[in-house]
Order: structure tokens, then sequence, then C-alpha cells
């Protein structure tokens, strides 16, 4: 007997009962314009950046936070939805910067509101909702070859804890 | 069987006549691979002498609990197999990121953090994202004793890694976000080539999810959309030796209070349309656990007990937003082997087989058969319910693919990967 027809009879008994979806989306929303002057330093060249507030491309040491929001941006760490960060730790725009990724069941993440620096000086952004997001250059070793990429790093609570849908149910 | 077949008939003449094309892609696709994850797990025990918090006790192999009873060997590895029987679709897999669940602990009090982290203005939780390898696998397990949940793979160390991205530091999360489950991705901007069918990941960590403190916390934690998780899963020692040790969770401390059969809720991004398949065979394996549908993508999945008992299965299908509409089209197989033939049909290189009958078998079943969502994904909610299929099962490949249909057009824009589970018994 062919193994195929063997199961074919057995298998005959799927049962289903409807399918449903377990996610939820939401726009993405936009980033608020940013109330913070800029300061003394000296702003890079770009009209985009220059309406940027100054503490986007200052150098903070690690373990400091600096309150901040941020202006829409065309460009830099995509959200998802058109919505992009600047890029954070030198990262240019030009080399690639792969979107976050994010429980879909989660709403995108709140405007930034505060830079923030780890103790081992990568810069992050801050978000409302207490996600965190990242980009940097990192290496990563491909069969046993080193290369540098840019990558993208994001933090959130879980769905529930911000009070959106039930767990999954089956 | 007839109904399937003109069904089968009827599709594949409207699809091959129409036109096949593989749409543009800007940049990389994340699509997930395996998630499987644990019950939520609350912390309610701390350690009698640290005050650290507890997750797992007595989960962890003997020689941990010598040293820290509840943290982690700074160096440790926690592996996890990713179902065999997968991704033979005769391509590279491309590998496009990583993720995990972690959850930080107030148990562990915020003025000892602020210790260990001077120059840190902002209290918090120091948490860190472990270093992510892929392995080659080494042989099937029948030849060292089974894991509770089944066969599967252990990591192969006397090879280099496949793929290794070094550990991610993170600020410290804000306190409001202690002992909450926080899932940390990392995407890349490029696509890791993985040539093997078979691979084991792992995570390593520094110790604990405290990043300067070796020894101070506990494992990473469950996903509550997954809600338990059998997985093929353990720890790999510190040192070359790198001794590996099952998790078993006969061997959980009783009368814990805490919530058990934990597994870390973690996996990878693939650029190609996916599948997390999942079924409970594996959990049905553990006496404690028969019949609690736990649901959730475990890696006993590879090896099914339907020849015998009665069990269940499912997946969820991930693409991108650009296939909103399509159709998950279903394709399915048995064989005495897994299919290797990557047979051109449609476009495309199926791994299934497009002339097995049974190709067509789960058409119109709405556990298997549907639209893609606006999140790019065919998620169905329930599984799918065999019977026993008898001892003439045993020994059979089970297969399934889908392909990505236009239903207005007959345009196929892809498949994922094909999944397989052997029916073992």
């Amino acid at each position: 007997m062919r193994p195929v027809t063997r199961v074919i009879a057995m298998l005959a008994a799927l049962a289903g009962v409807g399918f449903g979806v377990w996610w939820v989306t939401g726009k993405p929303p936009r980033s608020d314009r940013s109330e913070v002057q800029p300061g003394q330093v000296a702003q890079p060249s770009g009209d985009e950046k220059a309406e940027l507030p100054i503490e986007v491309f200052t150098k903070y040491s690690p373990g400091s936070r600096v309150a901040l929001r941020l202006p829409r941006v065309e460009s830099g760490i995509p959200l998802g939805g058109g919505v992009f960060l600047p890029p954070l730790n030198g990262v240019k725009v030009e080399d690639g910067i792969p979107p976050i990724k994010r429980d879909p069941r989660l709403p995108p993440p709140g405007p930034v509101v505060a830079k923030q620096v780890d103790l081992q000086g990568q810069e992050w952004w801050i978000h409302a909702d207490g996600s965190q997001t990242s980009c940097s250059y990192a290496s990563i070793t491909e069969a046993g070859v080193d290369r540098v990429i840019v990558s993208t790093q994001h933090g959130a609570a879980r769905a529930e804890e911000h009070g959106q849908l039930p767990a999954k149910k089956r | 069987m007839i109904e399937h077949r003109a069904l089968f008939a009827s599709m594949t003449a409207a699809v091959v006549s129409a036109t096949f094309a593989t749409p543009l892609r800007a940049q990389n696709n994340y699509n997930e691979v395996m998630r499987f994850g644990a019950r939520d797990l609350v912390q309610t025990k701390v350690h009698p002498v640290t005050n650290f918090a507890l997750e797992v006790p007595g989960a962890q192999p003997q020689g941990f609990m010598t040293v820290s009873t509840t943290g982690v060997p700074a160096g440790t590895l926690t592996w996890i197999w990713y179902p065999s029987p997968l991704n033979r679709r005769l391509k590279d897999r491309l590998v496009t990121g990583h993720m995990i669940a972690v959850r930080p602990s107030t148990a562990t009090s915020l003025a000892d953090y602020s210790k260990t982290h001077s120059g840190q203005t902002i209290a918090g939780v120091p948490i860190y994202i472990p270093k992510f390898s892929i392995w080659t696998p080494k042989a099937r397990a029948p030849k060292v004793p089974k894991p509770p949940f089944g066969d599967g793979f252990e990591p192969d160390f006397s090879k280099s890694a496949l793929l290794t991205y070094n550990t991610v530091h993170t600020p410290l999360v804000q306190s409001s976000q202690a002992d909450k489950a926080l899932l940390w991705s990392v995407t890349y901007n490029t696509k890791v080539k993985i040539s093997t069918n078979e691979m084991v990941f792992s995570y390593e960590w520094r110790g604990g999810e405290h990043y300067n403190k070796p020894l101070s916390q506990s494992l990473p934690t469950g996903w509550s959309e997954s809600v338990f998780a059998p997985a093929h899963w353990g720890w790999a020692e510190p040192g070359t030796g790198r001794k590996i040790t099952y998790f078993d969770p006969s061997k959980i401390l009783p009368g814990s209070g805490l919530t058990i059969y934990s597994s870390p809720m973690g996996g990878y991004f693939e650029d190609q349309a996916t599948i997390c398949f999942h079924s409970d065979w594996g959990e049905n394996r553990e006496p404690a656990l028969a019949g609690t549908v736990y649901p959730s993508y475990n890696v006993g999945s590879g090896l099914a007990d339907l020849g015998t008992r009665a069990g269940g299965f499912g997946w969820d299908m991930f693409t991108n937003s650009a296939n909103t509409g399509k159709r998950a089209l279903p394709l399915f197989n048995a064989s005495i082997t897994p299919c290797n033939l990557a047979t051109p049909f449609l476009g495309q290189t199926l791994e299934i087989d497009p002339a097995d009958p049974l190709i067509a078998l789960l058409w119109g079943n709405s556990l298997a058969d549907g639209l893609i969502s606006s999140l790019g994904a065919f998620l169905p909610n329930k599984r799918i319910s065999v019977p026993a299929l008898g001892p003439t099962s045993i020994g059979l490949w089970v297969g399934l693919e889908f392909g990505l249909v236009d239903t207005t057009t007959g345009i196929a824009a892809g498949t994922t990967q094909a999944t397989w589970f052997y029916i073992e018994k």
C-alpha cells in the first residue's frame, strides 16, 4: 500500500472550527514637535537636522538621561507607518537602518520623551510608554566570518502590561 | 478524496494559468519563525539569603543550584532546538534578526542595583539582550536520555557557530516596567545565510538577567500569548566542555508557589515567509500536563504520537503586509520521507510534492486555509484535531507548506518553507 493512501482516510478526519486573528494593529502616532530649544552646540548641516533639538546630536556620558521631544523626521529608524526616529550612535541613514520589530498587539511606540545612554555608552530613545529604541553598527559572525552590519534594537513590555488585549487563547 | 482532487485540479488550473510574480522588496522582512514560551511567570519567591527573585527554582541543573540556587552562571548558554524537520526548501535560511523575552524584577532592590551601576542617574532594572548564536545540530537524541518532551537536537559546540550576535546592553529599564515581561528584538539590515536544514539556537547569559551581578537573577521569561511551551531546551555550562543539561520539569521544586513548566520565549526572524508550527503531543507526553492544552510553539512537534494517540496541530503563518488579502493556500503531503524534491510549481520551488493527492486536503478548512491579515499573517486561533491514526501511520512524514495566492488574479507571490513532522509512535 502506498504511504499516501495509508493515511488518506485517517487524515480525512481533520476537523476545523474556524480561525481568527489575535493580533490587532493601530495607527502609528507622529512624534511630537520639539519644545526643547537648541543649545549652543554647533548644529549639523541639513534642513531636517537643523530642526532637531541639540540633544539629538550631543554626546552624553554613560548613564545620562536627557528629557527631550522630537519633531517628525523623514528618515532614520523606521517605526512603521512612515514614522522615523533620528539615528543614534553615529549610524548613517544611507547604510540602511532596519525597522523595529514589536509585538503587533502593541500600539506603535509613543513619542520619544528622553535620550538615554547606557553604561556602555550606547544611546537610546526612550518612549512615553517606557519602550526603548536604538540602532548601532554591530559585528555579526556569519559562518566564522565577522561582518559589520546595522541593527536596530527595541524593547517593550507585552501587550497585557499596556492594558491591551488579553493573552492569545486557542 | 474525489472532492479534494477536483478542488486541487481546479485550483491548480487557475493558478497555473496566471502570471506568477514575486513582489519587489525594498528591504528585509522580519517574519517570526519560532515563538515558544511559558506560562506567565510571577516571581513570588525570593532566595532566602540573597533575596534575589526566583523564577524556575529547581528546574536548573544541579550544578547551577550548588553555586547560586537561583542564578545562571555567567557564560551559560540556554540552547533551544529548532524543530528538526523544518526548512528543507533547499534554499538557505535568511536570518534577519532575533528576539527574546526577559523579566526584570523588583524583588531585587533597586538600591542594590544603583550601587552596581555607578554613574547611572535613573533608578531602574539592569537587563541586557543576551548573546545570540545559531549552531549546527548534533545527532538526534535517542542515543541520550530523552528529554521530557521528546527527541531533539543539541548544539554541536565542536563546530563554529553559524551566526553570532553579541550581547546588547540596554539602559536600566524604568522601575514601572519591573516585574513585567519585556520583549526585546534585534533586527539586522542584512540577511544571514544559514544553509543547514536543522539548527539550534542559543542565548548566552552574563549571569542571569543582571549583567553586572552574576548569579543574582534568574531566567528569561515566558510570553503569555504563548501560554506554555514544552520546548526542547536546556543549558550548556560554561567552559570548553559545555556540558549540556536538559530542562526537566519533573525536578522543579514542588510547592514553590510558582507557575512551573517554564521555558524561555525566544525566536528569530527570516526574510522569507514562515510557519510557526505547534502541536499538543509534546505536552501530552508529560503526564502532569496531558490534556491541559496549553498551546504554544513547541519543539516536541517534530515527533508526533499520532499513530497511537489523538492530537492536534496548528500554525501561524507570517509574511509581510504587502501580501495582505492574499490566500494562504495550504499544500499538504504525507510521505515515507520528508520531501526533498524542490519541485518547480506555480513558478516557485515547492518542497511539498505537488503530485501528492493529499496536497489539497486542507483546502477550505478554516484552520488551515484563509486570508492574510493586515498584519501580514494568517493566524488561526485553534488547532486541527486529529484522531489516533493507527499503526499504519507510524513512520510517515507529514508536511505542510503555504502558497501565497492572490485571490482575484491568481498571481502567487511566494511560498513558505515546509513544515514536516514524523509520526514516531
